[in-house]
């Protein structure tokens, strides 16, 4: 009977299953939101997220932010696509940006006086957001008077073997910049990074949050950790203090940059104003605490002028390959920085 | 499908009754079960649209409720009045008391802050958190509310002003009654205010999520998700399990806020899937018993099927001893008796076919004993030696050749000859007879030519025509023997009849009788009998009729077949080629016998 009415069973059966399949509900998805503008940013948060909210607010447009570190950017830099899945690069140091400055589009209309050559591109493919010296950060509690970590050779004290938070150097520019500028002025880089390693018996971190909370708890006496940053615990944290090596701190400004042939050029081109307009500086100044690349925005209060501090600048073409040496001996003598945690 | 007609009858019925009985089983199961869950599925989204609803007029009433009261104040005037002259006493307190007396419905989940046209925070029923003393006026809520006369929404900026309580603010432009911005009013919805706000409108294993125009989350009901995991767990609702639970979701179509629902199942995983096992745990038992019927049934049905097909098998192979044992009252045993019967018939039949042959093989062996009877063939011989002896007459070689004939008619394989043949050779047996019994009888046929050719078994008529010469001419010297033929219908009848003195009444009524027993001394007629019932069957035979004194006539009866038309012989064949005495060509085999005047026999008149 089957051979001879084949149709009619296989009509039952695609009932039955229609019948088991139809029972189910479906949700509506959610729908996917808008794109006016994709943005990679290598910044914390508390940084881009009041940025990007001020931004949408004030033009309407929805910005897509992807978050990633220095490496994930590198790597797809390399890849050949980025342009396809980003218009913008926002928070990423200077010297990275001059690394690939062939990825980046020119942006001649941001050109202001305001904004000083040390910190934009000479012909405008980058410009600058902030400027971020490291500090030598330090419990007040634990760290007296007499024991101020003064120069970068004072991680190297033996009074601060395992007492010292750092953040992994690979993971973040920032600190390959100030590692850099500690093992320059050292004069002896490798010799710098052997010791280092020794009197940081593993207190490596992955965010510099976590180096923070390290000395305000007292699981760390002194620790590496960015101006702004340092500047917005002491006002929130009475027990903790900062101070500039007086060797010197190499001057990396973390900046932005359009992606040449992106989607959305003009919305980035809005955004990149943005983010160096007057505004945007004020704020950062009032209330992230970080350094203004405008000259005509006053530093936060309690922060020094640019020109009083020990700082340097070097020449970003040059900094990638300074930092990747200090990378290099920073793996020779931290093969498993990436691995413990404490 | 043409392997499925080689699946055993046992297999099929097996196969039939266990798809028939599981398989509306299990997709009746499976049917009830996803009806549930999707019945179940279908109540929780009703359940979570309708909260969505209500979820949604709250904020929205809400929202209204404090753009009236920033309204209120605005109008009420003493508001701007506090901000210019914010000195005074009393003018401080009846602030404060409208500001109190404004925000009843709203103090449960909002602060309400003022600020002057600077951004400075003047006063505000705030009193735990640590409020900063001013707002920037080119940033956030206030830029945006400068250029407006309405109340706007914001969600609030955590990362600037770090109060984790606020997750949205609402500020209103104050102006004075001659329409110049003299502050603003600030509302700042904290979290607790939001699940106040909220309660009763959905369960605790529900979360509820809240993100501005931009889909970003600012308030989550549940204090373990972050922004950052509120907004995966939107994005990735596809990759969650559904049967735990529903993704609803709707936007404000005023201010654009999404209000995002995550309904858990109404009833628990852990039930459900108890539910499920009991489900499936049933539907194991009810396939367990419909296997167990599935086997039982085929068994009954099979089992006497294959005995009956076993036993087929043996009867092909010649064994008729075969039969089968069924205690069964249905169907199935009654096939068996009518099988057991028809084997039992076969072989009854068989068997008396075989017996049939044997008596009939018997009965013409011993018709050719009787026939071939020594006495005749010592008288015969001795009436030869005695002529040749005293005569050395020609009669001598007329004996041989017609002893011969009869000898060779009855050595012949063929079973049945034509009534001319039999008539042929009952001559060669009188021409013998009447050398022995000189002139004591007449010899006659009366034989119509249209049944010359009628086949009749072989030395039948002889017996006959010796009863008749031996004993119906007992003691006469001018006897009449006579042998007719006669047609009636599809019957041949052959009589042999003759005047002598009559066959008694006790042999005319054995030869009468339907089974006439052997007789010793009669077992020539005795054996013509057998061979005409056995040939022909039981209507068939012999009859007798006497009148003593009168004579004696004897009929076979027989049924009426002729010879077969043999077919013509194709052109150029003139047979084997042999050649008898008389000179015509014989197609029959040929003479081997020796007998004397035959051809290749001794010289006539030489001693045999």
């Amino acid at each position: 009977m089957y051979t001879r009415y084949p149709a009619f069973f296989l009509l039952v059966s695609l009932f039955f299953s229609m019948a088991l399949w139809g029972c189910g509900v479906r949700d509506e998805a959610f729908p996917a939101p808008e794109c006016d503008l994709m943005v990679y940013t290598c910044q914390d948060e508390p940084v881009y997220a009041p940025v990007i909210k001020e931004f949408q607010e004030r033009t309407g447009k929805h910005v897509v932010v992807h978050t990633g570190s220095f490496s994930d950017l590198k790597r797809e830099l390399s890849e050949g696509a980025f342009s396809q899945n980003y218009d913008l690069v926002f928070g990423v140091d200077a010297a990275t940006l001059e690394q690939y400055r062939d990825c980046w589009q020119p942006c001649p209309e941001l050109n202001t006086a305001a904004v000083p050559e040390a910190f934009h591109a000479p012909d405008w493919r980058w410009v600058g957001f902030s400027a971020l010296p490291p500090v030598l950060l330090y419990n007040t509690k634990v760290v007296t008077y007499r024991e101020l970590p003064e120069h970068w050779s004072s991680l190297l004290e033996p009074r601060w073997a395992g007492r010292i938070a750092f953040v992994d150097p690979v993971i973040s520019h920032p600190y390959a910049t100030a590692l850099v500028s500690a093992m320059e002025s050292a004069g002896q880089p490798e010799i710098f990074a052997e010791r280092l390693a020794d009197n940081l018996q593993g207190l490596v971190f992955d965010r510099p949050q976590d180096v923070y909370e390290a000395v305000a708890e007292g699981r760390a006496s002194i620790g590496v950790a960015l101006e702004g940053d340092a500047w917005l615990l002491c006002q929130q944290n009475g027990d903790m203090d900062y101070i500039y090596p007086s060797e010197g701190s190499c001057l990396v400004p973390d900046g932005s940059a359009l992606v040449a042939g992106c989607a959305h050029p003009d919305a980035a081109r809005e955004f990149l104003a943005f983010t160096i307009s007057k505004d945007v500086q004020r704020i950062l100044v009032a209330c992230l605490g970080q350094r203004s690349v405008r000259t005509d925005i006053p530093v936060p209060v309690g922060l020094g002028a640019l020109q009083g501090l020990p700082l340097y600048t070097l020449d970003y073409g040059e900094i990638p390959a300074l930092r990747d040496r200090g990378l290099e001996l920073w793996n020779t003598w931290m093969p498993d920085s990436g691995s413990s945690r404490p | 499908m043409t392997f499925l007609k080689h699946i055993p009858f046992k297999f099929r019925i097996f196969l039939g009754c266990l798809i028939v009985a599981a398989i509306p089983l299990l997709f009746s199961t499976l049917l009830m079960v996803r009806l549930f869950d999707s019945s179940l599925q279908r109540q929780t989204r009703q359940e979570g649209y309708r909260q969505l609803e209500e979820i949604s007029g709250r904020l929205r009433q809400m929202l209204d409720s404090c753009g009236d009261t920033c309204q209120a104040l605005n109008e009420d005037g003493s508001a701007f009045q506090s901000l210019i002259d914010n000195k005074t006493i009393d003018l401080k307190k009846d602030l404060y008391l409208s500001l109190y007396q404004a925000v009843q419905e709203t103090s449960s989940y909002a602060y309400l802050s003022m600020y002057d046209a600077g951004g400075k925070l003047r006063f505000t029923t705030d009193s735990v958190s640590g409020r900063p003393e001013s707002l920037p006026l080119y940033w956030g809520i206030l830029r945006r509310v400068s250029d407006q006369k309405e109340m706007v929404c914001s969600r609030a900026d955590s990362w600037l002003f770090p109060d984790p309580g606020i997750v949205l603010q609402a500020a209103y432009p104050l102006e004075n009654p001659q329409g110049a911005r003299t502050g603003y009013l600030v509302m700042d919805f904290t979290r607790d205010g939001f699940i106040r706000l909220f309660n009763g409108c959905f369960s605790d294993k529900d979360t509820l999520i809240l993100l501005d125009q931009y889909q970003t989350p600012f308030y989550c009901s549940s204090s373990d998700l972050d922004g950052t995991a509120a907004l995966e767990l939107i994005r990735n609702t596809a990759s969650y399990d559904a049967s735990r639970y529903q993704y609803l979701w709707k936007q404000e179509p005023v201010s654009g806020y999404y209000i995002f629902l995550r309904k858990g199942a109404q009833i628990s995983r852990v039930t459900l899937q108890t539910m499920q096992t009991i489900c499936i745990l049933l539907a194991c038992l009810c396939l367990g018993l419909c296997l167990l019927v599935s086997v039982l049934l085929s068994r009954s049905i099979a089992q006497p099927v294959s005995a009956l097909d076993r036993a087929m098998s043996r009867v092909r192979q010649g064994d008729l001893s075969v039969r089968i044992y069924t205690n069964r009252l249905d169907e199935l045993g009654r096939l068996g008796e009518s099988f057991n019967r028809m084997i039992r018939e076969l072989k009854e039949n068989i068997d008396m076919k075989v017996q049939k042959q044997k008596d009939l093989n018997e009965a013409t062996l011993k018709l050719y004993q009787t026939q071939l009877n020594p006495h005749f063939l010592y008288n015969t011989l001795d009436t030869i030696k005695w002529n040749a002896r005293i005569h050395q007459n020609p009669e001598i070689p007329v004996l041989a050749e017609n002893l011969a004939a009869i000898l060779r008619r009855s050595i012949s394989s063929q079973p049945f000859i034509t009534l001319l043949k039999e008539l042929e050779t009952i001559q060669n047996y009188i021409e013998i007879q009447k050398i022995r019994f000189s002139g004591r009888f007449l010899y006659e046929t009366e034989v119509p030519d249209q049944l010359e050719n009628c086949l009749v078994p072989k030395m039948i008529l002889q017996p006959l025509v010796e009863n008749a010469i031996l004993h119906g001419l007992e003691g006469r010297e001018n006897g009449y023997i006579c042998v007719y033929a006669s047609q009636s219908g599809s019957l041949l009848q052959v009589a042999v009849t003759d005047d002598g003195c009559g066959m008694s009444q006790e042999m005319v009524d054995w030869i009468n009788s339907h089974f006439p027993q052997k007789r010793e001394g009669h077992l020539g007629l005795y054996n013509v009998i057998q061979i005409l019932k056995l040939h022909y069957g039981q209507e068939y035979g012999m009859k007798a009729e006497a009148v003593p004194g009168e004579g004696t006539t004897v009929t076979l009866m027989l049924p009426l077949e002729r010879e077969p038309v043999p077919e013509p012989v194709p052109e150029g064949d003139t047979g084997n080629g042999l050649t008898l005495a008389d000179g015509t060509e014989n197609c029959h085999e040929p003479d081997e016998t020796g007998i004397p005047g035959t051809e290749g026999g001794p010289a006539p008149g030489s001693k045999p």
